[in-house]
């Protein structure tokens, strides 16, 4: 039965019409249509209360108004639901990354165009190197240069190449469950710390990991852990080599960690080159995580700072630079404001292919992945989607909507459900995405009821 | 089913008087607009929308109409 309360309010649209001197007809077969012949015997001026009581008799072979219209608004709703559904779970998520990706890459151009891209590292002194049975290990080895040894592959050719990792465990356990364990912590990959180019072996060069890795490693050979490491040992020439890298990497290991001792008592922060851990990124700057986080809480550091010596100096160290830091902040954090000051925005052009580009090269990722779908028609789709309108950055949202939507989905419903649910969010003061999917939602009701009228004069 | 499928091209004579043009309207609006309400609640019903407020149903389907129609 129609309400009072919908008549009521369904005047304005009356009388908006009236005052303008235009009326509505409906679309035959429709599904408003339909729902209209119900109410076909009110023909005569006879205000609400007959309209409301001729809602409740049935008026054509399908029923009363109030049966026509629940089944009806039950079978768009499933519809709406289905729409709602696709948008949320399907295209919206895809929506989501692709713009994430797009501002993403943005920002890394804009950085990268001042020198700002990079990170921040910061390093510790391994709980291994300050433990006593491995200082014990190293010690006899502390005055034993960094050396350079060739043609070392001859020798540990065959036995790294049976290698199984159990024998590897084997070897480079010390005996000892506590020193075993500060080993495993940093050094999480024994095999591939071993992977390198054994033809020929730079101690001074290697990352103190790999380093530590060798010398535990030569260690067990040289200790003679594990039958095949006793027969490597039967032969003199074999152990003279073993030998002399196991006491040059000890050598290297000792020196490091008194450095690394020195380097924090004295308050350095940047790292010098030999004491970092992996093969150095020149993107980054590697940092004592003690002196930096003490430099922050109480001198007056901070990691802007710190991107802005990156920025300037690169991830060299030099004494001078370290005590400029250190001493004063302010003219790194000022360096690192100027430049962010200097962000270019990118040209439209730039913005506009970058976007076509992530957009593309993510959908066809997805379509690649799917299993079960015609991927040439995907494809296709998604080509044509490509080619809808794209103005620039302003615009990205309501851009990869479309693309996604018209790849993934029939129709435009998913499309205009979640552009308008874009719309509604852009008008609103407090973003409440609830809201705007609700308010979207009537939007689109009324966009569908639109579509089954038409004004006539 | 797409909710957008329609077509505008079949319209019902509604006959020569100007009163049964104006009746017809005023079916015709209020049928959409409770058409309108029944569709949300049935959404609103099973969860598929929530609804952040109070707001009059009734009232916002029309304001859409009205806004949808162009007038």
């Amino acid at each position: 039965m129609l309400k009072r309360s919908t008549i009521e309010q369904s005047i304005h649209i009356a009388d908006t019409l009236n005052y303008t001197n235009k009326r509505l007809s409906v679309v035959p077969g429709s599904p408003l249509g339909n729902i209209i012949t119900t109410l076909s015997s009110f023909n005569e001026v006879g205000g609400i209360d007959e309209l409301q009581r001729q809602s409740e008799v049935a008026g054509s072979t399908t029923g009363t108004h109030t049966e026509v219209e629940n089944y009806t608004a039950h079978k768009i709703s499933n519809v709406l639901a289905n729409i709602l559904d696709t948008a949320k779970n399907v295209v919206n998520p895809h929506c989501r990354a692709i713009v994430a990706g797009v501002e993403e890459e943005r920002k890394e151009k804009a950085l990268s165009s001042v020198g700002l891209l990079g990170n921040i590292k910061q390093i510790e002194l391994p709980a291994v190197l300050a433990d006593n049975m491995f200082i014990e290990l190293i010690e006899p080895y502390k005055t034993t240069p960094s050396s350079v040894f060739k043609n070392t592959y001859e020798v540990f050719n065959n036995f790294i190449k049976d290698l199984s990792t159990e024998e590897l465990n084997i070897l480079i356990k010390t005996g000892s469950a506590t020193l075993d364990n500060k080993v495993s912590l940093y050094i999480t990959s024994p095999i591939s710390e071993l992977d390198f180019n054994w033809y020929e072996i730079d101690i001074a060069a290697l990352p103190l990991r790999k380093v530590v890795t060798i010398f535990l490693f030569l260690h067990g050979i040289y200790t003679q852990k594990t039958d095949k490491a006793t027969t490597l040992m039967s032969s003199a020439t074999n152990t003279a080599v073993v030998a002399k890298i196991l006491a040059s990497a000890g050598g290297r290991i000792y020196r490091d960690t008194a450095l690394f001792d020195k380097v924090i008592k004295n308050g350095d922060i940047i790292a010098r080159g030999n004491l970092i851990s992996d093969y150095a990124d020149r993107n980054t700057l590697y940092v004592y995580g003690v002196n930096y986080r003490n430099w922050i809480q109480t001198k007056g550091g901070s990691p802007e700072a710190a991107l802005g010596y990156l920025a300037l100096n690169g991830n060299a160290f030099t004494n001078d630079l370290n005590n400029t830091l250190i001493n004063n902040p302010e003219r790194y954090r000022d360096e690192y404001q100027s430049r962010l000051n200097q962000l270019k925005t990118l040209s439209i052009v730039e913005d506009i292919n970058l976007a076509r580009r992530f957009t593309a090269d993510y959908m066809t990722d997805i379509i690649r992945r799917m299993e079960n779908v015609d991927k040439i028609a995907l494809h296709a789709k998604l080509a044509a989607a490509l080619e809808h309108e794209y103005h620039g950055s302003k615009y990205l949202i309501s851009y990869v909507i479309k693309v996604v939507s018209r790849t993934l989905t029939d129709g435009h419903d998913v499309k205009d459900i979640l552009l308008e649910i874009d719309n509604v969010l852009e008008e609103l003061e407090k973003p409440d995405l609830d809201y705007a999917i609700y308010i979207a939602t009537i939007r689109l009701v009324a966009r569908w009821l639109k579509n089954q009228v038409v004004i006539t004069n | 089913m797409s909710i957008s499928e329609n077509s505008i091209s079949e319209v019902t004579p509604v006959g020569p008087a100007q009163s049964k043009k104006e009746i017809l309207t005023g079916k015709i609006s209020a049928c959409a607009v409770s058409l309108g309400v029944s569709i949300l609640k049935d959404l609103i019903d099973t969860s598929k929308v929530s609804v952040p407020n109070t707001e009059d149903l009734s009232e916002l389907i029309t304001t859409a109409i009205i806004g949808e129609l162009q007038l």
